[in-house]
């Protein structure tokens, strides 16, 4: 395995590059912050990337990023004393194809480095669970968001967003050219279907909800 | 020779100790403070210097010192961007003369009273 280090840390970066060689692998080069990277990876071609997260000049997320773009193969894993879930999720959803803690054992640190090499993702324990969880947890928020704007049509959309700049059930109809009657027809389909109970709290949740701007 | 006991298994701690290794005149030596022998093994090997990684193994470190008297702990924290030197020299008894006088003498230097 070619191996690039990238962290803003000298004792670590050092020590890390002395660790690896001690366990035969391979280290190409070190960068200390995102912009070295994105120039050494270019020039090295390592096979992966230990990336440190929050560094100078570019941090390693947005560092990774531009590597993957003109080194699409590489593999990148964030190495970082960061468990946050924000910096795990961006890591993630930017292409990192791990996510080590720095302060994980050792032999385990190898050992998932090794299942890298075998096209499995590099990650510390207790972080996968976090990801299905956030993974999940989007899919819902998804589903709803598309849940209620199936609920509501295109029309009654409209009638909804002028109801909430305050015009009157007859100033809508002159507006869209229908009878206020079929206005007031809209507006009981929609309070029925979000089961609000007025029109205050029908456009309350509409605008919360970003149905309507 | 001088002895030292890298006492957290993290990676941080680690690659410290593989550093250390490619020094002259210092002997680098692993134990896990998790394993029951922990101590004997400390106690047996006498070393200079103990490392652990304060950003996982604060209590460990406490520990360590209470149960190795004597023992120079190094704790290294990547968070802070600090070591911190820890030493515990036991003073007996425990009184508010021997107490006041750690103080006085800012702490580190103070001598058994008894």
């Amino acid at each position: 395995m070619k191996v690039m280090l990238v962290d803003d840390h000298p004792l670590f970066v050092d020590g890390l590059r002395n660790l690896l060689r001690a366990h035969g692998i391979e280290v190409l080069g070190t960068a200390h912050d995102g912009l070295e990277a994105v120039d050494k990876a270019c020039a090295l071609r390592p096979e992966v990337i230990l990336m440190d997260i929050r560094m100078p000049k570019l941090n390693g997320v947005e560092a990774m990023r531009l590597i993957k773009n003109k080194l699409p193969d590489v593999k990148v894993v964030m190495l970082t004393m960061s468990a946050d879930d924000e910096d795990l999720f961006e890591a993630i959803k930017s292409g990192a194809c791990g996510y080590l803690l720095k302060t994980q054992d050792t032999e385990e640190f190898f050992s998932l480095l090794q299942e890298l090499a075998h096209g499995e993702a590099a990650l510390s324990p207790g972080l996968a669970t976090r990801i299905l969880h956030e993974f999940g947890r989007q899919s819902e928020a998804v589903e709803k968001f598309e849940k209620e704007h199936a609920i509501i049509s295109p029309r009654e959309i409209q009638v909804l967003t002028l109801v909430a700049q305050g015009l009157t059930y007859k100033e809508v109809g002159a507006q869209l050219c229908l009878a206020e009657r079929t206005i007031k027809y809209h507006m009981g389909e929609i309070l029925a279907r979000l089961h609000a109970q007025n029109r205050t709290e029908v456009v309350e949740y509409a605008r919360r909800e970003g149905l309507i701007k | 020779m001088r002895t030292i006991a890298l006492c957290t298994n993290s990676v941080v701690v680690s690659s410290i100790g593989a550093t250390l290794e490619g020094r002259s005149g210092v002997a680098v030596v692993r134990i896990d403070p998790h394993l029951p022998d922990a101590v004997r093994r400390l106690r047996d090997l006498r070393p200079d210097v103990a490392i652990v990684d304060l950003s996982t193994a604060q209590s460990e470190a406490i520990s360590l010192l209470r149960r190795y008297p004597g023992l120079l702990l190094i704790g290294v924290d990547l968070n802070s961007d600090e070591l911190l030197v820890l030493s515990s020299k036991p003073v007996r008894p425990l009184t508010m003369d021997s107490l006041v006088q750690v103080i006085e003498a800012g702490g580190l230097a103070a001598e058994h009273t008894e």
